[in-house]
């Protein structure tokens, strides 16, 4: 081992937290309202909204779950990254579904389908992404404290010794003090900061992040027992042979299987192209300036988006090489995910280790604080509010801030409570894009019929959510009852892929068939647009909103076909339509 | 493609990606601090913003 954390890593990573942390709590000065609070009052701009959505979205989770698929599936895990970014640079470049949403001013995806569909299928999609972002989110802390644990070399069990007798008095489980410490951290300043504490601490966090990356990935490969890239080639060709290296393959060797498959890679594919529907993307592209900046921030952040799943995949490969030369891989066998911070923990020197640490931290909070904003707002502003105006309670701005609130810390002790007691049946990569997909899926068809297919309607929008969940909630559910069985089917007939696979056609069908079966009786209807606020129009390039949106802004408003009369969406636009600079309405 | 193709494509897939990162990460550290800049202001605009006459 060449180095342990020293006194000088911890100085470093206590140092960045509680600065970042400060900055986080002083934010609070700036939340004079709702918009303020969730969506940092709609004035991002183009460069901020890459540094918050990769702050966000390279989270210490991401370099974990990617650092196990890649020490898992070999060179094979990389075309995940291909497809994640190429993904986003489409959807930036096209404006495919980002451009459509910012202009509708809706705050949130479920908002949108109030404004597209009805109050119903709102609801609807506010309780399908809580639930799946929950569950996605319920490995974060988990995967968090293994990496700190590994990296800092704790040990498994800390020992409380009564000092007089020498009894031992507990043994507290180390990954449990760890989680514990780290929720309430993030719960702290983003309780109290909201989204202009994520915004401005995501900035602070991406630079300290790709420093620390930097760092990381210098010693990586330059590490003489690694062997750099030729050795991790050698490494993966005598460990998984031609599967860790063509994705289209897919072996099983012993109790382990390595590649993808091709099912394995349509899954991924239709999933990055819907990723932009996840509550986190779409809470950036609502908060944005303008649809024309939302452009910008995907196909930057796409291209940034390689780098985000191939740094750690690297990391995770060298891993593999490191232990297959040095010994000691099979100590990892069920638990791959330690290997990587584990190797990292033995490579860095001192310094290197606190700047990468404070790094990963940095990632994690950064993560956290926008994931808890994120799906707290769902529930708040598409579940409570619109079930409060149902029995004729319109929640104020500060009772919404304090429902918000109190979400965040309930969320907080869920995956408190997920993470130690739920056991991933596959890879934790394969986890998550399936509750990922159980939302994505539906809200796919659900928004890109809204904005580009007229005949899209009510039924159509509830059958898409309905059919596109019902395959990931099974194989969740499935994996909760008895996670080996699950284990089995994935080893035996790839069924994490097959399960992803099939929502998204099953998604599409609902959508065009319950459209078709159930029509559309009336015009969609616009939003009422409050005072001082005015809908986006189209940019020079992009269509105009006649064809990229079916809603027609100066229609008299009708009601729904299974709506009550339509009440005023939670729109907190105070757009301009060309890139100047936003204004604030006081 | 052969094994060797494969290797060939995820090293210059490697090294490109991780190349292009930084790149990114620089230009956006240099142009957000200018936006944080900007977003301050405009969530400070209402305290700062001239009383209405009264009548």
């Amino acid at each position: 081992m060449l180095a342990s954390f020293s006194w000088l890593d911890w100085t470093i990573v206590l140092t960045y937290v509680v600065a970042a942390s400060v900055i986080g709590l002083l934010c609070r000065r700036y939340i004079h309202s709702l918009a303020d609070f969730v969506v940092a009052g709609r004035g991002v701009s183009a460069f901020l909204g890459v540094a918050t959505l990769s702050g966000t979205e390279i989270g210490l989770v991401t370099v974990m779950y990617f650092g196990e698929f890649a020490f898992k599936h070999g060179f094979s895990a990389l075309s995940v990254a291909v497809l994640a970014g190429v993904s986003m640079v489409f959807v930036g470049a096209s404006g495919f579904m980002i451009a459509g949403l910012r202009r509708s001013g809706a705050m949130t995806v479920a908002e949108y389908y109030q404004i597209r569909f009805s109050p119903g299928v709102r609801l609807l999609g506010g309780v399908i992404i809580a639930a799946a972002g929950i569950l996605n989110m319920g490995m974060f802390l988990k995967l968090g404290a293994l990496f700190l644990q590994k990296i800092t070399a704790m040990p498994e069990i800390l020992d409380l010794v009564d000092r007089t007798s020498g009894d031992l008095i507990v043994s507290l489980p180390v990954i449990n003090l760890i989680m514990t410490a780290l929720l309430i951290l993030v719960l702290a300043y983003t309780f109290v900061g909201g989204m202009v504490s994520v915004v401005i601490t995501d900035y602070l966090q991406f630079i300290v992040l790709s420093a620390g990356i930097a760092l990381g990935t210098f010693y990586v490969l330059s590490n003489h027992t690694v062997g750099g890239l030729e050795g991790i080639v050698r490494a993966v060709a005598d460990r998984q042979g031609s599967a860790g290296f063509n994705p289209f393959l897919r072996e099983t060797a012993g109790e382990t299987v390595i590649g993808l498959g091709i099912a394995y890679l349509i899954w991924q594919a239709m999933h990055w192209l819907g990723t932009s529907n996840w509550q986190t993307y779409a809470l950036r592209t609502t908060s944005v300036t303008t649809p024309g900046v939302a452009r910008k921030m995907y196909a930057f952040t796409g291209l940034a988006f390689f780098g985000r799943a191939a740094i750690p995949m690297l990391w995770g490969l060298a891993a593999l090489a490191y232990f297959a030369h040095a010994g000691g891989i099979d100590a990892f066998k069920g638990n791959e995910p330690a290997a990587m911070p584990a190797f990292l923990g033995e490579i860095l020197p001192w310094g290197a280790l606190g700047l990468l640490t404070a790094g990963m931290i940095a990632a994690f909070m950064s993560t956290h604080d926008s994931y808890l904003l994120a799906w707290s707002a769902v529930i708040c502003q598409d579940i409570i509010a619109p079930i409060a105006r149902r029995f004729g309670r319109d929640l104020s701005d500060r009772a919404r801030i304090v429902v918000t609130r109190l979400l965040i810390l309930a969320i907080g002790v869920f995956i408190l409570y997920w993470g130690l007691w739920y056991q991933v049946p596959g890879t934790v990569w394969g986890y998550l894009a399936m509750t990922g997909t159980m939302y994505i899926a539906g809200a796919m068809m659900v928004l890109s019929f809204g904005l580009y297919w007229r005949r899209a309607s009510v039924g159509g929008g509830y059958c898409a959510l309905i059919l596109g969940c019902i395959p990931g909630l099974i194989y969740i559910t499935a994996s909760v009852i008895d996670s080996q069985a699950v284990a089995r089917a994935d080893k035996a007939w790839n069924a994490v892929a097959w399960a992803g696979l099939i929502s998204y056609p099953l998604a599409l069908a609902g959508m065009i068939v319950g459209s078709l079966v159930w029509p559309q009786r009336h015009e969609p209807v616009a939003p009422a647009v409050p005072t001082g606020m005015t809908p986006q129009t189209p940019q020079p390039g992009e269509p105009d909103a006649e064809s990229l949106q079916t809603i027609p802004l100066e229609s008299t408003p009708t009601p729904q076909s299974d709506s009550p009369p339509p009440a005023q969406p939670d729109v907190f636009t105070r757009d301009t339509d060309t890139e100047q600079e936003p204004h604030r309405d006081n | 493609m052969t094994t060797d193709h494969w290797i060939a494509f995820w090293r210059y897939l490697l090294y490109g990606s991780i190349g292009l990162y930084f790149v990114i990460a620089v230009a956006v550290a240099i142009g957000a601090a200018f936006d944080v800049g900007k977003l301050l202001r405009l969530l400070t605009s209402s305290d700062d913003a001239p009383k209405p006459p009264s009548p």
